[in-house]
């Protein structure tokens, strides 16, 4: 039997405390030793409290009880993302949680609504999303489980408390093994013939060795970049926001089963409904507003009471040149950062945690961390290819908008987008055709929420929609629209089925706990 | 100019013009659209295949019943190849269409064979497959139950006869209303923009339409008119470059398989048709002479039945096969070997993408480039499964020793490298094969990984070596339990015409 | 009423998937059929068995019969074995297939009456190949006419019928019908004429049809409940109305027939299937109680028990109007009789087949649903007074059901029909029309013991010399062909073996 891999998460938060939560719940204490520092001095960045429906296969796999989740997190539900002024000041759409209608043989259902749209005879296509109609009516229920019920068309995600969840996970982790060191690091040992990461000195003195680091330092590096001068690719060019301020408010008003991000001045603001409280933000770019007029706005523009002085952030959208660099994987903002304007920050925290359990081999744990550089490849790629499949997801957002009443929109309409972006559009603004993929995050329906939303108007549809008779079409759309709206109408209000589901009431408030905060505010 | 693309015409007179002429019609008729095939012979057109699974589903487009098609076509059912002697003298190994035992939960069945293996047990796949068994044994049935169901485990494609399926097809497509023009092209004529207008015939007519698809074959008639890029060439990966067949009489009891067999310059199959059986040999003439090739197939088939007939090819593909207005499916677009007999699944893959993209107009708006890339990446995953197969030969002789050192193409030297190291298979956007097929081609080479992705090692460690034989047993049985595919084929040639179910 | 366009079926299991099956096949793309089922809901039937007839159906569905025998684990039926029904350790096979030839115009039962009456002791049985086949366990597919001296046996199935629902839903689908996953929790009618204009499923969709096929099973969700079209109560001739059903793991040898034994309060059937055994005890409720009836059931399989028994209740009788409005029942809800004869698939056939005939173009015409439903009611009434018979024509009298049965008053049908076969030794039905054809009759006459008094006057033709010389001729005919069929399990490894039932899941 050889020693067990010693496994090193540097730093908590959210990226920390899932990873440690997801090796601890797969590997056995003979196989692995996990042990996580953190400073209880350095604040954590809770980088986002809305999630995407992947977070359920990730609970799933490593055995969370979600009502449970639920309940210790202040959680809601989430059917999707509201986004509004981002075509237009006045705009508003929903990237919803499940598909626009359903598909009629091989031509997906929205070439069927642009026909019947140009004739006048069709619905906004908001009213063909089930998750759409009831989060405006802030109703939800679970999905159902019959394909053929219209109560199956969608998914839902939560909106929680970051540091709850983190405190949650923690406690998932420690139960099932993993050590938690509280101390800083002030050193980073490399081993001599390789460069590996071979120890960290905290702050009173000893030495942690490792095996595999992960860092999850947050943005900063501290192993990845720090230690290993791994290198940033930066995409402020696409992505020009660069700060932002969180600053969380009491509830006022319904709890909406969605978030929603509001086009800005100079970026965007976020709104997420919490059991116990609204976590708000603003995300801009430095370059168009200052910190301090950035949180008058935000502050201006809450629904309810301030909970909290607001907190700043700094960043820079990109991606690390390698998230897996010799023995050091860079998970959470360690590895890249992209705004949370589609919630992605968990999901690609997610998507390396389980991508690197995935890949890692018998062999590789067996030898003390030999890795294969191979598979070191292999991720590396993969990852690469969630991250850039985001990108392009989010830089439509910004350019896709016809508001010239701020710089940094101008900006954005003009600026030059990927190839792979621009080809995309062009595909759907000639024809509606969404170039779609096999891996990777978003969908047909995320990309043809945007699109519609943020007025890429098609020229025309799939031509195989002549097929259809008027009468048909009609017909279609028509049972369609009243199925949805007659599922909806039986779904109990979000605020009700959260009270039954999982109230959060008997947990003691925490309302004081800080949520996309990390560092004191920049001098 | 910006007009509605209305009429289609397509040059060439081979299965791909016929499959996608009723499939366009058949399609797009509400549009207005016709179609027009100039029947010109298809250069380079085999006089017989086999084909994927994916044959049943073309059919299913352009409603062809099964046992029509089995009887007219002189079809015979195939469940994979054999591919003999690439690695020692007598060894070989199938590649099946259909799975390797069952999941174990979400697991595949092959990492459990994978992880004896590398304890120094390792076992022959076929035991604990079902398609693999019939096909062995000359057993075929058409799947049956659901789910996982090993009696469901598998699907399967064809042997045809090209002659009698171009028929079959041509007159299929007559019935969806494709206006059939007989006549060779002698020019092309092109419009002040430089789209095509028409194609004149030899005989003077004149053929003018919106879009051209070029199925003319190797020689590419229309689109390397418009082609001034260079090939991809794949001629050091993939050195054979010459195809000599020729018809034998029919095996008393023949097995839904293809046989492919290893020569010292190439290889040489055996395929079976309902009444006859189509044989040949592909190698390459700088290592051999095409006398030198005759004898070789002679050696091993004893007489020929017909006389010899050699197709010369090179591998490879253009650079794009949407130009303009005209499109290349089939032998214009790619030439490759017929090791994986995936030509007509490659066009068919190419044609379902036009049917995505059919041009509203002649302007366009980036179909182009979308059809050029996704069927670009098709393509370069067949060229990477045939490479491969060369790339983990392990057959001694000069021209082995070629194919197997040439450096891989990269993608494929991706896969490769992630199987060696942790026996995982990836597979990208745009492929024509499935981990299946990998697998099965992998673990027959005897390409061993290093190690075990270590969730996959413990969710297979579960796994008993008597819950293993229970289904190798288990296998066995339901093998035993399937019809000979020849008396299956005498069932379903004798089935009166247009029976429902047959496509089932 | 405009012209039927989109027909709904409501229910799957085998009667609904037949229907679908048949509508998809013929209907020639002017329908949309389509099917509306609930997993939640399950399907009635352990293991069906068949009667001849079923051929027809399976022709005209251009099924493989290969493909559809391992798809459906099914096995060859040649009859029924009745054990204990005459009196205790009596048994008799109901064959499919004639007994001997037929000579001067008239059956080659009357002779053997004639034979009895004159003192002799030939039984029946040495003269049919298919009881000779099935009592030495023993198949082959029937010789092609005229090859033999003797006509060849005829064949049914055994199959399960589930996987026969999912067969017939594959071949329906290929056909373009389409499938509803749902319950239905409301039927819409139209004013003022009641039609049926749609169904409503717990989640709120809604389909609509011009025309609606009720295989709801016994409750007659749309005939009755919605329609209320009556029910005629048959239980003063036919007492059963339970059942209890349990599969149990297969013998080595497999019977080419199905078996039913009279037992206490009723009677139990043995369905051999290919990969199990399917039973059931069918009972009167005021003579057996449920528990009973199971663990009685329990003890008498002849391998293990795969499942809990499961209980089934019903009430044999007719729909009274089986087409009413625009909806015609099918299947358990358009009646019930117990399977003794293997009749339940065959009248949903003959139903599919009669409205496949009569189906409706634009709008519903009464003449014609008249005309169906007196077809009905004359077809369910045969079965009821053939099923009658077996009941009332025992000897047996050692327990309360029996003495019950013994004096049930026969329906008049019946009560004609056994006069005149007491009186004669005749029967005559009419081929097309009847079912049960003379052979059947005769067999279960004879079997259950009721003896003619007279025979045909044209059976005193031969002499008893020459009588006696085609009698040896024609049982040593039937012996030496049937000694040459393979076992029943051989012929179905050789041909048509189904694939072994999956090893437990991993």
């Amino acid at each position: 039997m050889t020693a067990p891999l010693r496994l090193v998460i540097v730093g908590g938060g959210t990226a920390g405390w899932m990873t440690a939560a997801a090796f601890a719940s797969t590997f056995r204490a003979d196989q692995m030793r996990i042990r996580l520092i953190e400073s209880s001095e350095i604040g954590i960045v809770g980088v986002g409290e809305a999630t995407l429906p992947h977070i359920r296969f990730f609970n799933k796999r490593i055995g969370i009880d979600e009502q449970e989740l639920m309940a210790r997190t202040q959680a809601t539900f989430k059917l999707g993302i509201e986004f509004c002024d981002w075509g237009r000041v006045g705009d508003s759409y929903v990237h919803p949680f499940g598909a626009f209608g359903t598909r009629a043989g091989p031509v997906p259902f929205h070439h069927l609504w642009l026909r019947q749209a140009r004739e006048g005879k069709a619905k906004p296509i908001e009213e063909y999303s089930l998750p759409i109609v009831a989060a405006r009516q802030n109703k939800f229920a679970l999905p159902a489980e019959n394909k053929d019920d219209i109560m199956s068309t969608f998914g839902f995600a939560f909106q929680f408390d970051a540091s709850l969840y983190a405190a949650y996970l923690r406690t998932f982790a420690e139960q099932r093994g993993v050590v938690r060191t509280d101390g800083k690091i002030i050193d980073v040992k490399l081993r001599g013939d390789d460069g590996r990461v071979e120890s960290v000195k905290l702050s009173d003195g000893s030495d942690v060795t490792g095996d595999l680091f992960i860092d999850c330092s947050g943005f900063r590096g501290l192993l990845i970049e720090q230690a290993l001068k791994t290198g940033y690719d930066p995409w402020t060019k696409w992505l020009p926001c660069d700060r932002a301020v969180a600053m969380p408010c009491e509830n006022a008003g319904r709890l909406t089963p969605y978030t929603r991000a509001t086009a800005r001045e100079a970026g965007w603001q976020w709104r997420i409904p919490l059991q116990h409280r609204m976590g708000n933000g603003y995300v801009y770019g430095s370059e168009f507003i200052g910190d301090d007029e950035a949180a008058a706005r935000l502050s201006s523009r809450l629904d309810g009471k301030a909970l909290a002085e607001p907190r700043f952030l700094r960043f820079t959208a990109g991606r690390r040149r390698r998230t897996w660099n010799r023995n050091v994987v860079a998970i959470g903002l360690a590895g890249g950062f992209l705004e949370p304007l589609e919630s992605t920050s968990i999901h690609l925290i997610q998507v390396a945690i389980t991508t690197l359990i995935d890949y890692l081999t018998e062999q590789s744990l067996a030898d003390g961390g030999d890795f294969d550089p191979r598979i070191v490849d292999g991720f590396n790629r993969w990852i690469e290819m969630e991250y850039d499949r985001v990108r392009d997801f989010l830089i439509l957002h910004y350019h896709a908008t016809e508001r010239d009443d701020a710089p940094i929109w101008n900006y954005c309409r003009n600026m030059q987008i990927p190839d792979s972006l621009a080809h995309k559009m062009e595909l759907f603004r000639h024809r509606a055709h969404v170039v779609t993929y096999k891996d990777g995050l978003f969908l047909e329906p995320s990309w043809l929420a945007v699109y519609f939303g943020q007025r890429v108007m098609p020229e025309a549809y799939d031509p195989r929609v002549a097929a259809w008779s008027d009468e048909e079409l009609t017909k279609w759309l028509g049972t369609m629209h009243a199925r949805i709206a007659e599922g909806v109408m039986r779904m109990p209000a979000h605020e009700e089925f959260l009270a039954q589901y999982c109230p959060a009431s008997a947990m003691p408030p925490k309302s004081e706990m800080p949520t996309m905060i990390a560092a004191k505010r920049p001098s | 100019m910006n007009t509605a693309v209305k009429n289609v015409v397509i040059a060439g007179g081979g299965s791909i013009a016929w499959i996608a002429a009723s499939a366009l019609r058949r399609t797009l008729k509400s549009n207005g659209v016709e179609v027009t095939v100039v029947d010109s012979p298809e250069a380079g057109a085999p006089a017989a295949r086999w084909t994927l699974p994916s044959q049943r589903g073309a059919h299913a487009q352009i409603a062809l019943n099964e046992a029509d098609f089995m009887r007219q076509a002189e079809a015979t059912y195939r469940l994979g190849s054999e591919i003999r002697a690439w690695q020692t003298p007598n060894g070989g190994f199938l590649i099946a269409h259909g799975d390797i035992g069952a999941p174990i939960d979400v697991t595949p069945f092959y990492k459990y064979l994978l992880s004896r293996a590398m304890q120094g047990n390792a076992e022959n796949p076929e035991m604990y497959s079902v398609v693999a068994g019939a096909a062995r044994m000359g057993r075929f049935a058409r799947p049956m139950g659901a789910g996982n169901d090993l009696s469901a485990s598998f699907t399967y494609g064809y042997h045809l006869d090209e002659r009698a399926y171009v028929m079959m097809l041509r007159a299929q497509a007559e019935k969806f209303g494709v206006r059939v023009v007989p006549g060779r092209i002698a020019a092309v004529d092109r419009r002040e923009d430089g789209d095509i207008e028409s194609l004149t015939l030899d005989d003077g007519q004149a053929v003018t339409g919106d879009l051209f698809l070029d199925c003319t074959g190797a020689t590419g008639e229309l689109i390397s008119r418009l082609d001034d890029a260079p090939r991809l060439d794949w001629a050091h990966w993939l050195p054979c470059d010459r195809r000599l067949t020729a018809f034998m009489p029919p095996s008393a009891e023949p097995a839904a398989l293809t046989r492919i067999l290893a020569s010292d310059a190439g290889w040489l199959f055996q395929a079976p048709l309902a009444r006859a059986n189509f044989v040949g040999h592909v190698y390459s003439s700088a290592h051999l002479t095409d006398e030198g090739a005759l004898q070789v197939l002679l050696r091993i088939a004893g007489q020929l039945g017909t006389p010899p007939e050699i197709t010369r090819f090179n591998s490879g593909r253009r650079a794009k096969f949407w130009l303009r207005n005209c499109i290349a499916l089939g032998g214009s677009a790619v030439q490759i070997e017929p090791l994986a007999g995936a030509d007509l699944h490659l066009a068919q893959l190419g044609l379902a993408t036009l049917l995505e993209l059919y041009p509203l107009d002649r302007r366009g708006g980036g179909e182009a480039q979308e059809f050029n890339r996704v069927v670009g990446e098709y393509a370069d995953s067949l060229r990477d499964f045939t490479v491969a197969h060369y790339r983990l030969s392990k057959r001694p002789g000069a021209f082995w020793d070629t194919a197997r050192t040439a450096e891989p193409p990269e993608t494929l030297a991706v896969k490769l490298d992630l199987y060696g190291a942790g026996g995982r298979i990836d597979i990208r956007d745009h492929e024509v094969f499935e981990e299946g097929e990998w697998v099965w081609l992998l673990m027959g080479s005897g390409l061993m990984p290093r190690a075990l992705e270590w969730q996959i090692a413990r969710a297979v460690s579960g796994l008993k070596s008597q819950q293993a034989s229970e289904l190798r047993d288990y296998v066995a049985r339901l093998v035993t339990s399937m019809p000979r595919h020849i008396d299956f084929l005498h069932r379903v040639r004798s089935t009166p015409a247009n029976a429902p179910g047959a496509n089932a | 009423m405009n012209r039927v366009k989109k027909v709904l079926i409501v229910g799957g299991g085998t009667a609904g998937w037949m229907a679908a099956a048949a509508l998809g096949r013929h209907h020639g793309g002017r329908l949309d059929v389509a099917v509306v089922e609930s997993e939640d809901i399950g399907t009635v039937g352990v293991g069906e068995a068949t009667i001849p007839p079923i051929m027809d159906f399976n022709r005209a569905m251009r099924i493989d019969e290969v493909e559809f025998i391992r798809a459906t684990q099914a096995t060859f039926k040649l009859g029924i074995e009745f054990i204990d029904w005459t009196r205790l350790g009596h048994s008799y096979i109901h064959p499919f297939g004639k007994y001997g030839v037929q000579m001067h115009g008239i059956h080659f039962y009357s002779f053997l009456q004639r034979h009895w009456h004159s003192g002799g002791t030939r039984s029946a049985d040495d003269f049919c190949m298919a009881i000779a086949a099935a009592r030495q366990g023993k198949f082959r597919w029937p010789l092609p006419p005229g090859s033999t001296p003797v006509p060849s046996h005829v064949y049914a199935y055994h199959f399960d019928a589930g996987l026969y629902a999912a067969y017939l839903r594959k071949l329906a689908e290929a056909e373009g019908v389409v499938r509803h996953e749902g319950k239905i929790v409301e039927v819409k009618q139209r004013e003022p004429d009641g039609f049926i204009e749609s169904v409503k499923l717990t989640d709120g969709r809604v389909l609509e049809a011009d025309f609606f096929i009720d295989c709801s099973g016994f409750r007659g969700l749309l005939i009755e409940q919605t329609l209320k079209a009556g029910y005629e109560d048959w239980s003063e001739w036919l007492p059963c109305n339970r059942a209890m059903a349990v599969p149990c793991r297969r013998q080595p040898a497999t019977t080419p027939f199905t078996r039913s034994t009279a037992r206490e309060s009723g009677w139990q059937w043995r369905i051999p299937l290919q990969h199990r055994t399917g039973n059931g005890y069918v009972y009167c409720s005021e003579y057996l109680g449920d528990d009973e009836a199971a663990s009685l059931l329990l003890t008498r399989l002849d391998g293990e028990a795969l499942a809990t028994p499961r209980p089934l209740r019903f009430v044999t009788g007719r729909r009274k109007e089986v087409w009413k409005k625009n909806c015609v029942a099918l299947g358990l809800a358009s009646g019930f009789l117990e399977p003794l004869e293997s009749t339940s698939i065959h009248l949903i056939q003959t139903a599919i087949a009669r409205l496949l005939f009569l189906f409706p173009g634009d709008g519903m015409d009464q003449a014609t649903i008249d005309r169906f439903n007196q077809m009905a009611k004359a077809e369910t009434e045969e079965v009821r007074d053939f099923l009658v018979l077996h009941y009332n024509a025992t000897e047996r009298d050692d327990t309360p059901f029996w003495r019950y049965c013994r004096n049930i008053k026969r329906p008049d049908s019946l009560r004609q029909k056994w006069e005149m076969y007491e009186a004669n030794g005749s029967i005559l039905t009419v081929t097309g029309q009847d079912l049960f054809q003379d052979s059947s009759w005769f067999a279960v006459f004879n079997g259950q013991g009721v003896r003619a008094r007279g025979h045909h006057p044209f059976a005193d033709i031969p002499s008893d010399e020459e009588l006696n010389r085609r009698f040896d001729l024609i049982s040593s005919d039937v012996r030496k062909i049937v000694d040459t069929f393979p076992s029943h399990d051989d012929f179905i490894r050789a041909n048509c073996a189904a694939p072994p039932v999956d090893v437990k899941k991993m």
